[in-house]
């Protein structure tokens, strides 16, 4: 079995190249790493063979190795993936919570709604957790 | 040799987006004479020749450069993705 080091290839001095799965990490991933460590780091992607890239990297400071530069770009990839799934996932209630916040109308169940003629619908009891109106615990099998 | 000590580069066009590349120029045109070929098939090449005076910053530079348009390029690729 190869190695940690083994992904690494260290090409000059200093100069650090290894190559990206787009199949694990797709585009989308790989640009939000790169943006966050252009600060620390020259970056150069180019395609590889199959579906990967290329990453030649050389830290900006001679003080900080570019290994360890590269070592936390990995973990930067492994993070923007996360986020992405978490995106996926929570991004609609996300958008909703901050429509909400941000709107003078009541856009969830349970509160008075404007009506075309400028007035407002008469005002419902607020959900209760007890009553469990989303139907929740019998989603997440607890009733 | 660093990849920085190159004198062209191929910048894939699924990473590195032609309006960035042409957009991220212009700053760097004081420091190098820089060529762009292939801008609209596949894959653009960018040719960088830095100036003869800045030569002893000339790797600062390539790498900047390169930054920019990876940064310029991830920007607008991402917000086209959203």
């Amino acid at each position: 079995m190869p190695s940690f080091e083994d992904v690494f290839q260290e090409v000059g001095d200093n100069d650090v190249s290894f190559e990206i799965n787009t199949e694990v990490y797709p585009v989308r991933v790989i640009l939000g790493a790169c943006y966050i460590f252009i600060d620390k780091a020259y970056i150069y992607l180019d395609e590889a063979a199959g579906s990967r890239f290329r990453v030649f990297m050389r830290s900006k400071h001679d003080k900080v190795s570019t290994k360890q530069i590269a070592g936390e770009f990995l973990n930067e990839l492994l993070n923007q993936r996360l986020q992405q799934e978490i995106d996926r996932e929570t991004g609609r209630i996300r958008e909703l919570l901050v429509a909400q916040a941000f709107s003078d109308f009541q856009l969830l169940q349970g509160e008075a709604h404007p009506t075309e003629g400028g007035g407002t619908t008469e005002r419902t009891k607020p959900p209760s957790y007890k009553d469990d109106p989303y139907d929740i615990g019998r989603l997440q099998g607890l009733g | 040799m660093s990849f920085l000590d190159a004198t062209s580069y191929r910048l894939p066009n699924s990473i590195y987006r032609s309006e960035a590349i042409l957009a991220s120029l212009k700053p760097y045109l004081q420091y190098a004479r820089v060529r762009v070929t292939d801008i609209t098939n596949d894959s653009s090449k960018i040719e960088v020749e830095v100036e003869q005076r800045f030569e002893s910053r000339s790797r600062e530079i390539k790498g900047e450069l390169l930054n920019y348009i990876l940064a310029s390029s991830a920007v607008r690729g991402l917000k086209a993705m959203d």
